[in-house]
């Protein structure tokens, strides 16, 4: 890989971290983490596997706002306010600078998601929690969901402006977090209309569940970590074919 | 300076307001609607939440056990809706299993859902030696189903995370035949629940429990020795009590010179149990009708079983408040 | 000469998403720059200027034709190893420092870390921005972005300087201090492309021009050959004038001013000029100047533009040996 590459994805890192959007997201997201103890004292019991519960959700949803506000917005903008003109005009191809947008911004929620679960983590162990393994776990899902989300967000903003590529991220989102219940329904419910269609969605369209082990942390059922590794293959794979696309819709671009 | 007054006129009538709105929030608290969520779309909407969304919906659930619902059909609807569907969110949750099964018992008084709730936790938690040991006590005192209460409590004690203590406690039902001491710490579970409703109830039911066993006792010694016991002591026999409870429903009762047998705490707690379901139903009264019940209309409109009080004393009921005072005070 | 740049029958239309007719952007344009010269791109605005700019940039692809930069087309990274562009009201990420800035530029054109630390603080001092050159772009004028952007266009030293608008935004200082680097960067033998509305700078700065309009080339040719060289008045400064020879001075002048025994005039026509030179200085007067005033780029540009028909003149062009 030409260093060009990776001088986009530092620059990628600097910009995004250097940007007020990136510290207020995480400011709300650590304070949803800390806010979590107070949800817990509401219950009669559980009030640790409240903290972890909420905590949890609060760095999955901080992963699709990062996703959305700087993943989303950062290739759109750039083409919008033409700072792209002044790199593409070098000796970098578009699915270089692609790529290293895509690395840059890896780097950029990796290090949120990372250090919110420290402050999880710290949170936890100051309440009387400890350190279970299996938080790991579902730290490693969020660290995989966010590779396939980046590369739905540049996806987007290779296709359209800004605003719309946050929505088609957020839709996304949704939609790869609702397959399993979808699938479910046509398994355990009574007849479903258009089964079919949900059961073929399910075999077919990128899955995010396979790396969700939010739940499984908090509510004491095992973990298994050849699911975790099947998942992120699956997951690194979708990324692949969404940065591919990004790229090629990207060639096409006109700045 | 306009400004500054504008601003100061709406703070001041934003406040004024409050008292009103708050009137109004409060009837809107009274009507106490409360949303039955479909499971299947419930976890569609979660998407991959499920444990936040579970914990939200039990942290709506729990004050709602023991709240006074002015439309009870739809408390227990909701309710049987929420458990349901949160149990189906996270099967795991312990928790729930167990404070659901409580407010089946106690509150709605509904064996069936009790147990029905247990299994469904016991099937999603097989290895929960928790819920086991409720299931099974549950299936023995409500249903009287032994042989299924006994298959429970066997897995339990044969469970490599079953501590000496359960070990023992759960041997020692095994071999109580009267199953005496099964019915009594089933009540006593419940004694350390945060709701204070279910704690009251408990006590309530533990009491009749240890003065049925004391009764029970007490008919098998006049008809074994032929007349009744001079003393309490003399009950403290194999043939009658099992040692494990005999100390615990000797004290229930009092023999008093005269040869009448009492039961004070029993008293105290069936009393209780009145005042606090006179002050429910005095409170709804008021919210409905805009003044407190007399004790009249307490005794005619309301199912209340009131005490009867000893001479020279009398009941008064002020404010949802229930007591026994002097005749004349 | 050997063609550095190479634009053979361009042709490009955009379609917008309302309207059903295409708008023909570029319509078969065709020029060359020969390697070492300076070569100014002119047109009113909507030409065709930018957009060729972009395709030689591989910011968009042209319908048809050709444009090569070292025989390479444009959209191939590989033919923009030797080119610095800067565009038209240059934006750059607003979180990064001019130092930062360089150095992305610099691993972008595939420097050495040791090349770009050099050259760095050279290239801010020459621009005049070495006293910012650890301040975010965020907090930066018109004129200093324009400067940066230029910094960041000879950073490389590339073989093609390829400009367009380089001096909107700056003040006289600045303007003066651009036109400065450009020179030395011709001198140097780098081939500088320009694109500009101010025409006296381009006929300042340039060898060569092209003349767009409405997406076909007009004229091009050196400015020497398209200008007018004959003299259309003369400007006279001249002392101790005789009066009656500064009455009739007076009379005949386009632009007359007098003061502090200083004569100044703008005299119509080619002859009217040297006469009263030679009369004055006969009469005991003293000539300071005499300049001749010829047609500029901008007066003939303008003539240029409103004649009614104005033929595209693809016979015309020179040949230049490739």
């Amino acid at each position: 890989m030409r260093d060009c590459v990776f001088a986009i994805a530092g620059s990628t890192y600097r910009e995004a971290v250097r940007d007020r959007v990136l510290w207020v997201v995480f400011v709300f997201a650590a304070g949803l983490v800390l806010f979590s103890r107070v949800l817990g004292w509401l219950s009669v019991e559980d009030d640790l596997k409240m903290l972890q519960d909420f905590s949890l959700s609060g760095l999955n949803m901080l992963g699709l706002s990062l996703a959305m506000l700087v993943g989303a917005f950062s290739l759109a903008r750039e083409v919008e306010r033409r700072t792209a003109t002044t790199i593409l005009t070098r000796d970098i191809s578009r699915g270089e600078f692609i790529l290293g947008k895509y690395l840059g911004l890896v780097g950029v929620f990796w290090s949120c998601l990372i250090a919110g679960f420290v402050v999880m983590m710290t949170w936890q162990i100051l309440w009387g929690g400890g350190f279970a393994v299996k938080a790991l776990a579902a730290l490693l899902g969020l660290l995989c969901e966010s590779l396939l989300l980046g590369a739905v967000a540049l996806f987007f903003g290779a296709l359209t402006n800004a605003i719309l590529a946050a929505v088609g991220t957020v839709v996304f989102y949704l939609m790869a977090h609702s397959l399993e219940a979808l699938y479910e329904l046509t398994i355990y419910g009574d007849e479903v209309r258009g089964a079919w269609f949900y059961k073929m969605a399910y075999k077919v369209l990128p899955n995010l569940e396979d790396v969700n082990f939010i739940n499984a942390t908090a509510s004491e059922l095992p973990v298994r970590w050849d699911h975790l590794g099947m998942g992120a293959l699956g997951v690194l794979c979708w990324s692949i074919v969404f940065l591919l696309g990004a790229s090629a819709l990207f060639r096409r671009r006109e700045l | 300076m306009i400004r500054l007054l504008i601003a100061l006129v709406c703070i001041g009538g934003a406040v004024a307001l409050r008292g009103p709105l708050a009137k109004a929030n409060a009837l809107r608290r009274a009507h106490q609607f409360r949303y039955t969520p479909d499971p299947g779309l419930v976890k569609l909407a979660s998407c991959g939440h499920r444990s936040s969304l579970a914990d939200l919906l039990w942290l709506q659930a729990i004050p709602d056990l023991s709240a006074q619902f002015a439309d009870l059909e739809h408390k227990e609807r909701w309710l049987a809706g929420v458990l349901d569907v949160v149990t189906d969110l996270e099967p795991t949750f312990v928790t729930v299993y167990a404070y659901g099964s409580a407010y089946f018992d106690l509150i709605k008084g509904s064996p069936d859902s009790t147990i029905a709730l247990l299994e469904k936790g016991v099937d999603r938690n097989p290895e929960s030696i928790q819920l086991r040991v409720k299931l099974a006590m549950a299936l023995m005192t409500l249903r009287g189903d032994r042989a299924a209460a006994l298959e429970h409590l066997e897995w339990v004690m044969n469970s490599p995370d079953c501590d000496s203590f359960t070990a023992g406690y759960c041997s020692s039902i095994l071999v109580d035949d009267r199953q005496d001491l099964v019915a009594l710490e089933y009540w006593k579970e419940y004694l350390d629940s945060a709701n204070e409703q279910v704690v009251g109830v408990a006590k309530l039911y533990l009491e009749r429990t240890r003065q049925g066993i004391f009764m029970r006792a007490w008919e098998e010694f006049q008809r074994v020795e032929g007349r009744r016991p001079f003393s309490l002591e003399e009950l403290r026999d194999d043939r009658f009590l099992s040692p494990a409870i005999t100390d615990e429903v000797l004290a229930c009762a009092i023999l008093t010179d005269d040869g009448r047998l009492q039961f004070p705490r029993l008293v105290e707690e069936e009393f209780l149990r009145v005042q606090q379901r006179t002050k429910d139903w005095c409170e709804a009264y008021h919210v409905e009708h805009g003044e407190w019940p007399t004790l009249y209309q307490l005794r005619e409109e309301s199912k209340i079983p009131l005490p009867r009080v000893p001479e020279g004393f009398e009941l008064r009921l002020e404010n949802g408040q229930l007591e026994v005072v002097t005749e004349g005070s | 000469m050997a063609s550095i740049l190479e634009v053979r029958d361009l042709r490009k239309s955009f379609r917008s998403a309302l309207s059903r007719e295409p708008v023909q952007a570029l319509a078969g344009v065709t020029f060359h720059v020969a390697r070492g010269e300076c070569f100014g791109c002119l047109g009113q605005n909507g030409a065709g200027k930018t957009t060729t700019l972009k395709v030689l940039t591989g910011q968009i692809a042209a319908d048809s034709g050709q444009a090569l930069i070292l025989g390479q087309p444009g959209s191939q990274p590989s033919a923009r190893r030797n080119l610095g562009y800067l565009p038209e009201n240059p934006y750059f990420h607003e979180h990064l420092t001019p130092r930062e800035g360089l150095r992305l530029f610099g691993r972008l054109s595939g420097m050495k870390r040791g090349d770009i630390e050099r050259r760095t603080p050279e290239l801010l001092e020459r621009v005049g921005l070495a006293d910012a050159a650890d301040r975010r772009v965020r907090g930066f004028s018109k004129g200093m972005r324009q400067r940066y952007g230029l910094a960041t266009t000879l950073l490389a030293e590339p073989e093609i300087l390829l400009l367009d608008e380089p001096l909107t935004g700056l003040d006289p200082t600045g303007r003066q201090l651009v036109k400065e680097i450009l020179h030395e960067e011709h001198r140097a033998g780098r081939t500088v492309v320009m694109c500009s509305h101010v025409l006296s700078d381009v006929q300042e700065l340039c060898d060569r021009v092209v003349v767009l309009h409405q997406g076909s080339v007009v004229r091009q040719g050196a400015i020497d050959d398209l200008l007018d060289h004959d003299a259309r008045a003369f400007e006279i400064s001249a002392r101790q004038v005789p009066p009656e020879i500064a009455t009739r001075i007076k009379q005949q002048a386009d632009k007359y001013h007098e003061g502090d025994s200083l004569l100044r005039a703008v005299l119509p026509g080619t002859e009217a000029g040297p006469d009263f030179a030679v009369e004055i200085t006969q009469g005991g007067g003293k000539v300071l100047s005499l300049v001749p005033e010829r047609e500029s780029l901008e007066e003939w540009f303008v003539r240029l533009t409103k004649e009614a028909a104005m033929p595209v003149e693809a016979a015309a062009t020179e040949e230049v040996s490739a």
